[in-house]
């Protein structure tokens, strides 16, 4: 009986190729979306996962987000509370230059942390101990790769290698490259006892320049270790009101902390896509199964006849729908390893074919599988197999007719979908040029900057002179890090003022010189700039944005005194506010000073002419300078539009798999309007003969499309907004929500739909009224 | 009226060549009302659809009021069809989606009459047919005989000049065809021009001409003397 049943699934499946090509290929298609968008989220959810002790994780996080601690945090935690089992400090990820033999090159990735470091995270310890491998401040633990980059075959365990210029470390150990699906990129650790050796004090509450991690006893919950370490910062240092609390690390990837947000959002956004890619392609695959359904009546009237029984039928039509699956799904696997490598790269991802191979995976196509066969054969199974053998074999049951309304509901649904992906796309590729084209109020373009350290500033003016005696660079200064991420890497310093009347006591302490307001062109508002005239504002001078004055509630704020982490000093400008941060962040208040050893980035303006030679000649300055590091640059109008990547990202994500919807919507409405100007054959025939002209029969056949893709936009126009909205509010900066995206995305459909729908009926019109009748 | 000159019309399948109609010369003046018969497949209703202007010969000539048709495009043809010719078929043809009203408001619509007089029309033609009563009805609640009074409603609606009548008593029962065929006859006593194709010997004997084709070609023609006396 089975045979039987997909000997007929095998012949209709033959006899009707257009159908069964677009009802196979569609699902196909919406199978291999669902299958890789599903691998993304299973990636995004999966990090940080791999670490056994993954659940009892923590870093220490302010109130602020910030995860950037005192030195002294971790060993006072780990002392007073017992809940802690370990505790770690962990520098934040830094270039070294590493030397060994004639191997000399800037190694990213590097971290200097404490002994309890490689018991609470998992590392695979190829060469050497775990346990032992950090006792000694000067050892280094490499990653596989870059022990294979020094040491090539022969076993890097007990080698010398120099680090960071001045230090010779013993090779400790051997790890295995750490996972990519981690928040962090760890390459390679050193002690950081070392770096005593460099008088840094690792034993203070004063300043705020390492993270904290911690790994809590097992049956201990953050929640009420967070209540007794809120404050514990505040005790030590009055002024930093900051709460404490620790936050999961498995957390970090996907959630901005602490007002959320973050990751987590596209997680849901692209579980919804692949919900909503399915779920056309398996409308597709009732609509034309059910329209359809009157040629195979007489199949079901006669099966009847004969002694079927009600639940025969649903099972031979479940299983035609599975045959159906099961062709799908091994043609979408087919198009996931064909669109994989295209998908890495969207996605910034390395995913390789053997993810297929995984359990999880093998079973959750299974899974999907199954619930596209058995949500797109219910409704025909069902709704076949009730059909009463009398009526059907009498042939009063006509195409398709009943069940219209359905079909409307269901087009309407795959519109609406595609519709709202179209909104989408377009209002985050708008956003996303929105944030790219903002004028930041400083100047980015033709801004090179690079990393340099106290050498470069102690004959700073000579190097200065030098370079600047090159035509092509107009203006070079230095500060603490390129003014585009002035956040992480500028400290947060606690301000005090004259006439303080308000709690505001934290801002961007940024450190620059002399000439970085004409390099950058910015504004003063008030007052002036340092100035080389004024010998003292080397020692007690600060220029703070107008944010900052703002936040101060200061009318007159020249000549103010102004106290920040220790330091007194008083106000001599006011600048203009710019961004010197991402736009998803709002301009926070942010002081300046001169303080020579903060600068370690020069930032310089160039011609944009001869970029290269120019970029040639600052290099061969920096080499004789620094002729054993690594010569790197980086533009700023680059570095500023990597922000954004992550956005980039996913718009071109969005806008691929929006593309992808509509496509495989319009593949169903050519299935169903071919279907529809057969089954109305008759009528066109008819109307043909009464003297309808071609464009009149066309108008017929489309005006009900049209009005359903008109129903779908009134649907899809709220929704959309809603979300859109919603996901608007995550930028500080952000586009108004017009109304142009929604036209175009409504006309854009009205017109796919059109050309989808008139490809069919064109034939259908045209056609000699006479071959529409003959049949009858 | 109408005037064919060796008429031909052919048909190609995958591998058979089968001629519909061989060189078929006729000629239909106004007022006639012309039967054709014939054994199935002789060709009756390939003729029938070149006349009608719904298909183009193969070859030959074909002047319909005096123009040379043969060769005409769809669009040509649908507009001398609209204006000049009514249709009558076996299978009634009415579209089962729109009422009785609607559906003999079509050709009025296609003609682009103004509401108010396709309404006036309309229901003049259906009072004179006799189903004002079932105006807002839809063709399947109608019976066998009342729908093809609808379809003949709907042929003479637009005032053609011809009528063509593909079996029109086909599907009824002799009741209701003899309605159909006394109505016929009246529109033709009013001036229209009819041709009919019919399986009836007694119904062919309503026309002034009968026709007889077999193999696709014109065996015999006879003249009705009751109408030459």
């Amino acid at each position: 009986m089975l045979l039987n049943y997909f000997k007929i699934a095998y012949r209709n499946l033959f006899r009707e190729k257009t159908y069964s090509f677009i009802n196979i290929f569609g699902l196909a298609l919406g199978i291999a979306c669902t299958i890789l968008i599903y691998k993304w989220v299973q990636d995004e959810l999966s990090y940080d996962r791999f670490h056994e002790n993954a659940d009892d994780l923590y870093v220490a996080t302010f109130s602020n987000g910030s995860t950037t601690t005192p030195t002294a945090l971790c060993e006072f935690l780990k002392k007073e509370y017992l809940e802690i089992k370990y505790a770690s400090r962990c520098s934040w990820d830094k270039d070294y230059m590493i030397h060994y033999g004639d191997i000399k090159a800037n190694q990213n990735g590097g971290y200097l942390v404490d002994k309890d470091f490689f018991s609470m995270f998992t590392f695979e310890f190829v060469k050497g101990n775990s346990k032992s491998a950090l006792n000694d401040p000067y050892s280094i633990v490499l990653s596989k790769t870059l022990a294979k980059k020094y040491f090539g075959d022969e076993n890097p365990l007990g080698k010398i290698i120099t680090w960071n210029v001045d230090y010779d470390l013993k090779v400790t150990g051997v790890i295995k490259d750490y996972p990519l699906n981690s928040h962090f990129d760890f390459k390679y650790f050193v002690p950081l006892e070392l770096a005593k050796k460099w008088n840094r004090n690792l034993d203070t509450w004063q300043a705020n320049t390492i993270q904290t991690f911690v790994q809590l006893h097992d049956n201990v919950t953050s929640k009420s270790i967070n209540a007794k370490i809120s404050d514990v910062v505040e005790k030590q240092i009055s002024r930093d009101k900051r709460v404490l609390s620790l936050q999961p690390i498995t957390e970090l990837h996907l959630y901005d902390f602490p007002n959320g947000g973050g990751l987590i959002t596209y997680v849901y956004i692209f579980s919804a896509m692949a919900a909503f890619i399915l779920l056309i392609a398996c409308i597709n695959f009732m609509n034309l199964t059910t329209a359809r359904s009157a040629s195979r009546a007489l199949e079901v009237g006669i099966r009847k006849a004969a002694g079927a029984k009600k639940s025969d039928l649903v099972k031979q039509f479940f299983s035609e729908s599975i045959v159906l699956t099961l062709l799908s799904m091994f043609l979408g696997l087919i198009l996931v390893v064909i669109f994989l490598p295209i998908f890495n790269s969207l996605t910034n991802k390395q995913f390789t074919i053997d993810f297929l191979i995984n359990t999880k995976m093998v079973l959750g196509i299974i899974v999907i599988t199954v619930i596209t066969g058995i949500i797109s054969g219910s409704y025909p199974a069902l709704y076949l197999s009730h059909f009463q053998p009398v009526k059907v074999l009498k042939g009063s049951i006509r195409a398709g007719v009943k069940n219209s309304s359905l079909r409307k509901i269901l087009v309407v649904t795959q519109f609406s979908i595609s519709i709202f992906l179209i909104i989408g796309s377009l209002l985050i590729l708008n956003q996303i040029n929105f944030m790219k084209n903002k004028d930041l109020g400083i100047e980015k373009d033709n801004i090179i900057h690079m990393r340099v350290g106290s050498r470069f500033y102690k004959n700073y003016d000579l190097i200065k002179k030098q370079l600047l005696d090159n035509p092509n660079i107009s203006h070079i200064t230095l500060t603490n890090c390129a003014p585009y991420y002035w956040d992480s890497n500028a400290g947060l310093g606690s301000v005090f003022w004259e006439g303080q009347t308000n709690q505001q006591t934290r801002m961007v302490d940024t450190a620059v010189e002399y000439d970085f307001l004409e390099t950058f062109n910015l504004k003063l508002s008030e007052g002036r700039f340092f100035s080389k005239e004024h010998s003292s504002d080397i020692e007690d001078a600060y220029v703070v944005n107008q944010a900052a004055i703002k936040a101060m509630e200061m009318e007159f704020p020249i000549g103010k005194e102004l106290i920040i982490s220790g330091r007194k000093g008083k106000i001599i400008g006011v600048l203009e506010d710019y961004n010197y941060q991402s736009l998803h962040k709002p301009v926070l208040p942010m002081v300046m000073s001169i303080k020579p050893y903060w600068l370690t980035t020069a930032c310089l303006k160039i011609n944009s002419h001869n970029v290269s030679e120019t970029i040639e000649f600052i290099g061969e300055k920096y080499k004789e300078i620094y002729p054993e590091y690594e010569f790197n640059i980086s533009s700023l109008d680059e570095s500023i539009e990597k922000q954004y990547m992550a956005e980039e990202g996913i718009g071109k994500i969005f806008k691929y798999f929006t593309f992808l919807a509509i496509f495989i919507s319009c593949l169903g409405l050519f299935g169903l309007s071919s279907f529809t100007a057969e089954r109305r054959r008759k009528e066109i025939g008819i109307r043909k003969v009464l003297g309808a002209s071609g464009s009149g029969i066309l108008m017929l056949l489309t005006t009900d499309f049209i009005k359903w893709v008109f129903v779908a936009n009134l649907i899809a126009w709220p929704v959309a907004w809603y979300f859109i909205n919603n996901w608007l509010q995550a930028f500080a900066y952000r586009i108004e929500i017009n109304i142009v995206p929604f036209v175009i995305s409504g006309v854009l459909t009205l017109i796919i739909s059109v050309l989808t729908v008139s490809f069919q009926t064109i034939k259908a019109a045209l056609a000699n009224p006479v071959e529409s009748l003959r049949n009858e | 009226m109408i005037r064919t000159n060796q008429l031909k019309k052919v048909y190609m399948t995958e591998e058979v060549e089968t001629t519909a109609l061989a060189e078929v010369n006729v000629e239909i003046n106004e007022k006639e009302f012309v039967s054709i018969m014939g054994p199935s497949g002789c060709g009756k209703s390939t003729l029938m659809n070149i006349l009608g202007l719904l298909d183009n010969p193969s070859s030959g000539e074909y002047f319909f009021l005096d123009e040379e048709v043969a060769k005409y495009s769809e669009r040509k043809r649908a507009k001398l069809r609209k204006e000049n010719i009514g249709f009558v078929f076996q299978s009634f043809n009415l579209i089962d989606e729109l009422t009785v009203f609607e559906n003999v408001e079509l050709p009025l619509l296609y003609l682009g009459r103004l509401s108010s007089e396709r309404k006036k029309k309309v229901n003049e033609v259906l009072e004179r047919m006799g189903i004002m009563h079932r105006v807002n009805h839809f063709p399947q609640q109608l019976s066998g005989g009342q729908q093809q009074r609808v379809a003949v409603a709907r042929a003479i609606v637009g005032d053609p000049k011809i009528i063509l009548a593909d079996e029109p008593t086909g599907n009824l029962d002799s009741k209701h065809g003899d309605e159909v065929m006394n109505m016929l006859t009246e529109l033709n006593e009013a001036g229209t021009t009819i041709v009919m194709v019919t399986h009836s010997p007694t119904y062919a004997e309503y026309g002034n001409r009968v026709i007889h084709l077999f193999d696709g070609q014109i065996v015999t023609e006879n003249f009705n003397e009751k109408f030459y006396v």
